[in-house]
Formats: structure tokens, sequence, C-alpha cells
């Protein structure tokens, strides 16, 4: 055994152990940070990039408003890739490493189901941007809270504006995954109990980044039903939207779409959206008219000279919502902050959020409207807006919250 | 064509430098040490990840670097050890030991069966089947969500403490507590592994890899020796799957898609295939600079990919294989680093 | 009984237009491996290229967009494929072939990147071609223009390389390279010409379906993951080497998807597997193979 071999090992190992001690980087006193888990990439990188832009925005107004309680707001932005072994992974880092205050993300229901666990266990508050309802019920905790809408929420309204409108006969599609499952069976059994005689001859339930869906519009337009709701999400909706218009569904029925009437999907669909067709959003950049909106508008406009969506609506909501709690609770500490989310209110651009202490879920109403061209945008918008309270939406308290308390 | 006796990097150096006793009391005082190095929980529990990934990456060179089987299909250890786990200890008895058993013992039971169509072929039609057999399981878990829970996954897989009922036991909960039982595992595997690879059964896969032809003239039965070296490599494989699984506590099918057994490809042939602790070393570095640019820069995947294109290019034997290599010359000059086995 | 005709006519249409656009990527996928004897995981994002390349010509505000794109970028792409095979493929001929697999991975990963640094984050959507909007209509029967153009397309093409590898000099010469590409060499031919125009042709064929597929399926980084699995599911089956063999892979694998939803909705992959297996352990050179690798 020579004497070099020695030597390279030693200089490897100092190397690796230097490497290691150096990245666990100093900690600033004065700084509340904030992991955010967006997805960059992968199949709901559609709206990854309008997330951070939202979180970015608001910690910017709230920084230049001098801050809370003294503390500037950072917002560390990591890929969550749409996936769940690396959401968690990076979860850990973001609660472990860098030890941030709040964890917001990620979207992928699955993903936010196993983050939300891992930082029950780090005790660090999650706000997912996930909208799948078990995060209000089956896995909920003292450290998970949502501020945008459940899917609960959005698919009961739309529960509501079928039985309105009167459609019988009905088909569904949506992702065979948490999310994907809880938007049809929140419509489905909501819209059931109102009007007993509806009927639901065909449910597809594709996988999640499914290419071709023509086989089951096929089987759609074989069950012909009145009108369709369709739960798919991300790129999965735009794919969806393409292949059933031409195939002639937007003539053929009433086609409700619960992610529909996000800007990036209506903007990426153009002049092939599904114009007079009913669509959710849980945020609109047209709707309400308010100053608060009106102000987020304008704002994000002239940083980033886009309009904001839905999730960047929601994220930047989240953000000031987690300023609020830190303001009621009076002190820059992660158990007294979540002691005083309970109640926390905030005039969001969407209108006021209040955060529910039963369920851990932010109260706001919700949004159909009909898909329309404008005079006034580039795009499709949603006209004929119809606001949905949120007490139709909600759990009713004696069923959910058990968990919350935990 | 695959592992041409003609080829560069030599049976020899499997048992290189590193074995020897020097180097492998460094690197495990530097494991044993590594919670005190590191300080941090998060970096403990990524070296936990970096030995659980290490004991998979040398369970899969078993196979390509031993026995020139390059199987494309290795996340399926991977994944059905860490459904094997979940699926025990959540639903039937919640003990780590058996739940270690159980992926073990599943890894095994799914090698042999796979393990008797796969060694038939070699080359490229070896590789495809075992991409295939693996992406077959893929869609089993991917679809069977009555007990795989599908897409999304398992969760709240637990982390079952050990010890001796009724007599004393230890939480595996707090991460350097945990950290220590992976090692104490992992390591025994890959003691266990060295044994393997260089016992006379070793010297036979070896001798498979650099000349099938002339293994079975001399009268070897080649292919139940591939058959072994499968199922081992399945089995080391569906430990780590089994540790993974406790591990991250949470499980879904991506652990059991084909990017998922490219990575561990990667990982091997990045360390060096050649080199017993190579794949490990490699599994460490792709583990350290995916953590370390995934949390600097939004475009990591240009990153990673650009070093393993450059390394491919320049380093053909793997970052240990060309220190190795490098070393030996050094130090041995024209002896080709003969003294390995010592 | 008249709507259940259509239906199934439909359905198996369906089937038929997935399969092209498998085809193309298949078949470059599996000469290449007949000739080069070469894995090449990087194929799937020469079908990436392609889409997020006719994405950029339908920017132009004219009906020619999509031909000037159709025509233009598979040769950007091929000579795209070119380059990465002459500088980073060819010094590896000589090696085990486990490292152009890496290689070739390697590249997937930087692509996935490099489309987004060059085209943003934004969602890239493309439209229908003006020519092939709309439906045809024979009473009940209702089918999208735009699917039978795919249907097409892919038979035109399988008959295009048929008589580019039968009835061309180039042809020849990929095929003698395939049979016995060290022959060749001594014969004087330069092998690796032969070698980087195979791989050219790979990626045009690739990026052919990337923009046939762009206008109903998304267009974004990591499009290429999926695709190429399939992909060697119908190279498996056809045969490594055998471009006939990817077409009767291509249509069997369309048609599992398009019916297998029918007697197992969830779980009609599984079909596909059903297949590929005993394939594989019964006939590993598939149905078509002819080269032993």
């Amino acid at each position: 055994m020579s004497g070099f071999r020695k030597k390279a090992f030693f200089a490897g190992a100092i190397i690796l152990a230097v490497g290691l001690l150096s990245v666990s980087t100093s900690f600033a006193a004065k700084t509340i940070k904030i992991g955010v888990l967006s997805p960059l990439t992968g199949l709901y990188s559609i709206v990854g990039k309008r997330t951070s832009q939202g979180i970015n925005m608001a910690v910017k107004e709230i920084n230049d408003a001098g801050g809370v309680l003294g503390h500037k707001f950072e917002a560390l932005i990591r890929d969550s890739e749409t996936n769940p072994a690396s959401s968690v992974r990076t979860a850990r880092r973001l609660i472990l490493r860098d030890k941030v205050f709040a964890l917001l993300g990620p979207l992928h229901g699955g993903a936010a189901i196993a983050v939300l666990q891992e930082s029950k266990k780090l005790k660090t508050m999650n706000f997912p941007w996930a909208a799948t309802e078990e995060i209000n019920t089956k896995f909920c905790s003292r450290y998970t809270w949502r501020v945008g809408s459940s899917a609960q929420q959005t698919s009961r309204a739309g529960a509501v504006i079928a039985h309105r409108l009167g459609l019988k006969k009905w088909a569904t599609i949506s992702s065979d995954f948490s999310y994907g499952r809880s938007v049809v069976r929140q419509f489905w059994n909501y819209l059931k109990e109102r009007d007993p005689g509806a009927e639901r001859p065909y449910a597809a339930w594709p996988k999640l980044g499914e290419n071709d869906y023509s086989a089951y519009i096929n089987k759609m337009q074989k069950a012909k039903p009145d009108a369709i709701y369709v739960g798919l999400f991300g790129a999965d909706l735009i794919k969806f939207m393409k292949q059933a218009r031409s195939f002639g569904m937007y003539e053929k029925v009433k086609i409700f779409t619960d992610f529909g009437g996000n800007h990036v999907v209506l903007k990426a669909l153009g002049d092939q959206a599904p114009f007079g067709h009913w669509a959710s959003s849980r945020y609109l950049h047209n709707y309400p008219v308010s100053a608060a909106n009106k102000r987020f508008v304008d704002n994000f406009r002239k940083a980033y000279n886009v309009y904001p969506d839905m999730t960047a609506g929601e994220a930047y909501s989240t953000v000031h919502v987690i300023a609020e709690s830190i303001r009621r609770a009076g002190a820059v500490d992660k158990e007294k902050a979540i002691d005083a989310m309970g109640g926390v209110a905030f005039n969001s651009p969407e209108g006021w959020i209040i955060m529910r202490p039963s369920d851990h879920q932010g109260w706001q109403s919700s949004f159909w409207g009909v898909i329309s061209k404008s005079k006034k945008y580039p795009f499709p918008v949603l006209s004929n807006i119809q606001v949905i309270s949120p007490v139709e939406g909600s759990h009713p308290d004696e069923n959910t919250g058990q968990g919350c308390r935990k | 064509m695959e592992g041409s006796s003609s080829n560069k990097f030599s049976i020899r150096r499997l048992t290189g430098s590193v074995t020897n006793r020097f180097g492998v009391t460094a690197l495990l005082a530097l494991a044993v040490l590594a919670p005190f190095l590191v300080q941090n929980d998060y970096y403990i529990q990524l070296c936990t990840e970096i030995l659980i990934a290490s004991l998979l990456a040398i369970s899969l060179n078993f196979l390509i670097g031993y026995t020139g089987l390059v199987s494309l299909g290795h996340a399926v250890y991977l994944g059905v050890g860490a459904y094997a786990f979940a699926l025990l200890t959540k639903n039937v008895y919640p003990s780590m030991w058996a739940g270690l058993i159980a992926a073990g013992a599943s890894c095994a039971l799914l090698a042999w069966f796979m393990g008797v169509f796969c060694v038939r072929l070699a080359g490229l039609y070896f590789a495809m089947l075992t991409l295939a057999f693996s992406q077959v399981v893929y869609t089993v878990a991917y679809y069977w969500r009555d007990v795989t829970g599908g897409d999304d996954g398992m969760l709240g897989i637990p982390k079952p403490e050990i010890g001796i009922p009724g007599a004393f036991s230890i939480s595996l909960e707090s991460f350097t507590n945990f950290y220590y039982f992976v090692l104490i595992i992992v390591a025994a595997l890959i003691f266990l592994a060295w044994k393997i690879a260089n016992s006379p059964f070793g010297r036979v896969l070896q001798a498979i890899r650099e000349n099938p032809e002339r293994v079975e003239f001399i009268g070897l039965p080649v292919h139940r020796y591939k058959l072994y070296a499968f199922i081992i490599a399945g089995t080391l494989g569906g430990f780590a799957g089994g540790l993974y699984s406790t591990f991250q506590g949470y499980i879904s099918p991506d652990l059991l898609y084909w990017t998922q057994s490219g990575e561990i490809v990667l990982m091997t042939i990045l360390g060096g295939m050649y080199s017993f602790l190579g794949p490990a070393f490699g599994a460490g570095m792709l583990l350290f600079i995916r953590d370390t640019v995934l949390n600097f820069m939004e475009y990591w995947r240009i990153v990673v990919g650009g070093i393993l294109v450059l390394l491919v290019l320049f380093l053909p034997g793997g970052i240990l294989g060309f220190f190795e290599g490098w070393a030996s010359r050094l130090s041995i000059g024209g002896n080709d680093g003969d003294d390995a086995r010592s | 009984m008249e709507l259940d005709v259509s239906f199934w006519l439909t359905q198996f249409l369906n089937g038929l237009a997935n399969a092209m656009v498998l085809f193309l990527i298949a078949s470059g996928l599996t000469i290449l491996l007949g000739v080069l004897g070469v894995l090449n995981l990087a194929h799937g994002s020469f079908y990436m290229l392609g889409a997020f390349l006719i994405f950029s010509s339908s920017i132009i505000k004219n009906p020619s967009w999509f031909w000037v794109g159709l025509l233009f970028a598979p040769l950007v792409v091929a000579g795209f494929g070119t380059i990465i095979e002459a500088f980073c493929l060819r010094p590896l001929y000589g090696r085990e072939r486990l490292y152009t697999l890496l290689l070739t991975y390697g590249f997937t990963l930087i692509l996935d990147d490099l489309v987004l640094l060059i085209w943003g984050r934004d969602y890239k959507s493309v439209p229908i071609p003006a020519l092939f909007e709309g439906r045809l209509t024979i009473g009940d029967f209702s089918y999208p223009v735009y699917f039978l153009f795919i249907i097409a397309v892919g038979p035109l093409l399988g008959v295009f390389l048929w008589f580019i590898l039968n009835r061309t000099n180039f042809g020849k010469l990929i095929r003698a390279a395939a049979t016995d590409s060290e022959m060749l060499d001594a014969l004087g031919v330069n092998v690796n010409r032969v070698f980087t125009g195979v791989f050219a042709l790979g990626a045009w064929l690739a990026s052919l379906g990337g923009i046939l597929a762009a206008p109903m399926r998304s267009v974004e980084p990591g499009m290429g993951v999926e695709i190429i699995i399939e992909s060697f599911i119908v190279v498996i089956i056809g045969g490594m080497g055998s471009y006939l063999g990817a077409f009767v892979g291509a249509v069997l694998i369309g048609m599992l998807k398009a019916f297998g939803i029918e007697i197992l909705e969830n779980f009609a992959m599984i079909f596909i597997y059903a297949l590929v297996l005993p394939i594989l352990i019964l006939r590993p050179r598939g149905l078509f193979g002819e080269t032993t690798i």
C-alpha cells in the first residue's frame, strides 16, 4: 500500500468534509424565510412561473412596507418538479437546513399530502397549493392550512350552477389521482344531492399526464351526455380541450371545467377555447372589480408584464396571510403564529379570505363564469360570473376538523 | 461486443486500492463521524439517503460491473422492496426486521422469477427485457389503487423501533439514530457483497463478463451463475428499497419508473463500475450534486447532464476508477495495480 | 347499430393516429439500433425539439407557417443530431455500449433544460393548421381531418423510408453497415459518414413525429420521456433494425390503447406488456428482427 494513495484518500476525505460543512450556510437574524415548492418543471409547470411571481410580489410589498415586526420576508423558491419524492426531499431541506418559518406548496395532490405529513413531523406550518379536500379532513393537522380554495368549494359551486341549468345526463373525466378524484367526487355527490334524477352513464379516469384522450372522447360521445364535467388540471386540461374541440365536443355538449377559467389556460387555448362553456377559477384578474384586485393586477403587470393567474393570486394571498398571522401573534414564533392563524382575515384581490379555525381552510367565494371573447383583453376571459358563497362549498363542521386539532 | 476481453479497465481493479485496509477504515471512520461533521439534521438525512443509494448502486454493479449484464430495470427492486416494507409494516405487523426481510425476500423471489427469463438473453435484449419487466411492475403499482394507492402512493410508513421486546428498545425517529441504523445495515450488506464478489463464485462472474464462451467451455453453467448474480443483485436492491421506504415514510410508483433505473445506472457508471466501491461513490456524488445544484440554480438538469456527458467522453472509468487508475499508475509504475488483492 | 359502427371505426382511427406518431419515432430508433447498436435515449428529445420548432414557426402570422415548419424544423433537428453524433457519439463506438446509453441520457437532461432556456416557461400552444381544421362527416360518422392527415403521413413516410433503404446507394450502405460494418470499412467505405447519416435520418423522423403531435398534445420539456418508452416497446415488438416491424408494432400498440380501454378501462396499459413480455421471452428478436445485436 503506497504513501500516495494514503494522501489521495486523506485529500478526498477532507474535500468531502469541507464540502459538507461549507454548505451549511449562516443564518441571518432579522429575516423570516418562507420556503416555496413551485412546479417549475413537469406537468404543472404551466403555473410554476406565475406561482413564483405571486410570491415574490407579496414579499416585496411586505418588505417595502417595512416588514413584519421589524423582520424582512425572504422567499426561497424551489422546483417541486411535480414529483412527490423530490417534493418531500426539497421540503425537508427547506425546513431542516434553511430553517424556514413556513412551507408553501406543492401543487400535486399526492405530493402535497406527503409534504404536509413531513412538515407536521418537523413542526412547520404548511400551506399546500393542492386543492384535495382530504387536506382539510383526513390529513389535517395543527400545521396544515390552506388559503386557496379547496376542490370541495369550487366543485360544489360547479354543481350549484349545473343544477341551476337543469342539466341531467353527465359524463365526467378527471385524472386518476387524489385531486382528480376529489374534484369529480365532490361535484357529482353534491349534484346528486340536489338533483337525485341526474345520471352519469360514463366516468373516465385517464392517468395523470395522458397524451391522447381521443379514445375517452369517443366513449363520452357514445354515452350521449347533455354535459361533461372536466376535472383535468394543468397541461392535461389543455390537451383534452384541443382534442375535444377537434372531435366537435364544443358543439355537442355543455362543458364544465374546474380549472379551465384559469388565465394561463385560457391564454394558451386562445382561439381554441370552449367559448360559451362554463369554467371556474379560484382567482380572476377581471373579477371582482375591487380596489384590491385592481392594485394587484396593475402592480403584477408592471412587475412582470403579464396578467396574474389563479396560482399567482393564491400564492400572493398566502404570503400575506402568513404575515398577518405573525402580526396577530405579536411575535416571530412558529407556534404562536399558528395559534393566531384561526380567524385571520385578509382583504385579498379575490375578496375577503377568512381562515376558518375548524378545518384550517380559507373561507372564500367561488367563481364560475362563461368563457367569452373580450374586447378589453387579447385572450379569452370569464364573463357572466356567478359568485357562489362559501357556505355551499364548505365542509359541515361536524364532519371535519377532528384531525386539525392534532 | 459487450465487455470484450481487450477492455482497458482490467478486472483487477475490482478489488482496487479502496478495498485495502486503510481506505476502508478511513471511509468507515468518515461514515461514523459524518453526523458530527455535518452538524445539521438535513445533511444527516442526506447522508442516510446516500448510504441507501450506495447499497442500491453496488447491488446493480453485481450485474453491470461483475457479470457484464446491463440491467435497465433495477428500480424494480427499489420499488418492490419499498412497497413490500410498507405493506407489511402498515398492514400486517410494524416490525423493522420483518419489514426488511419482507423487502429482501420479495425481491429475491421476483429476481428469481425475472432472472429465469432474463439471463438467457445477452446485451441489449437483456437490457430490454429487464426494462420491460420493470415497466410491467410500474404499471401494476400505478393502476392497482386499492393496494398501492396508485399515483398518490403510500403514506405514513413507520420507523418501528428495534430491540428485544420487554428488554430494551431503540427509537429510530431521530435522524442520528436512524442514520446509524442504516449505516450498520448497509455496511453489513456491502461487506457481504464484497465477500461474495471476492469468493470463487465472484471470480466466475468476472470470467463470464470477460468471456462467457470460455467459461461455458470449462464446463461451468453460465446461465445458472448469471441467475445467481441476478438474484443477489435483486435481493440487495430489495433491502435498499426497504430501507428507502422507512427512510422516506412515503413512496409512490415513481420509484419504479424507468428514469429511476436510469439514475441507478448513472450512479454506477459515474463512480466507476470496475471498482467495488465506485458505484457507492457515484451515488454520493450524484445525490450531492443534485442537492446542491437543484437548490442554487433553476436549470439543474443541464448541469447534471453536462457533467455526465463530459464524464462519459473524458473519464470513462468513472470518477473513482479514474483516481484509482491515476494512483496506481503513479505508485506502481508498470506493475498495473497487481498488488490490489493483498 | 349504425352508431356502433361509427364508434368502432372512430376508435380504430384513433388507434391508427396514435400509431403513426409512434411509428415515426420508433422507425428512427430501430434503424439506429440495427445499424449503430445504439440505444438512443435522446431520441425522445428530438421529438420534443420538433414540437418546439413548429411552435416557433406557428408564430408566423401566415397560413404557410405549418409547411415552413414541416420542411425546415426536421432539417434543423437532423443537423443538430449530426453534431451530436460526430462530436460526442463517434468517440464512443469502440467502447462498451453502455457509454453511448449514458451519453444519450445526459443529452436528454441537457435538452430538457435547453428548451426551457431558449423558449421560456410559458405554455406553448400550437394551433391546428387551417387546411386541416374541421371534421370529415359521413352520415353519423364524423372524424377530425387533422387526425386523418396524421394517419396519411405515416404510410407515406414508410414508403419513403423503404425507398431510401432499398432503392438508394445510401440505403444499401446502411443495410450493409447493419450486417457488417467492419467489412464495409475494409472495403474502403467511410462508415462514419454512414453512421452520421443514419443518426441524422433518425433525428429527422423523430422531429417529424413531434411536429405532427404538437397541435394535439402539449409542447413541454420532458415530453420525450414518455414517448421514448412507448417507442422502445414498439421496437421490441417489431424487432430491432426492422422498420417494417416498427410499423406493425406501432399499429399494434395503437390498437391496444384504443380498444384496451373497452375491456379494462384503467388497466389498458397492461395489455401492451402482456404482448411485449412473451415476445421478448420467446422471440427476443421481435416479429421482424433479423440483425443479431
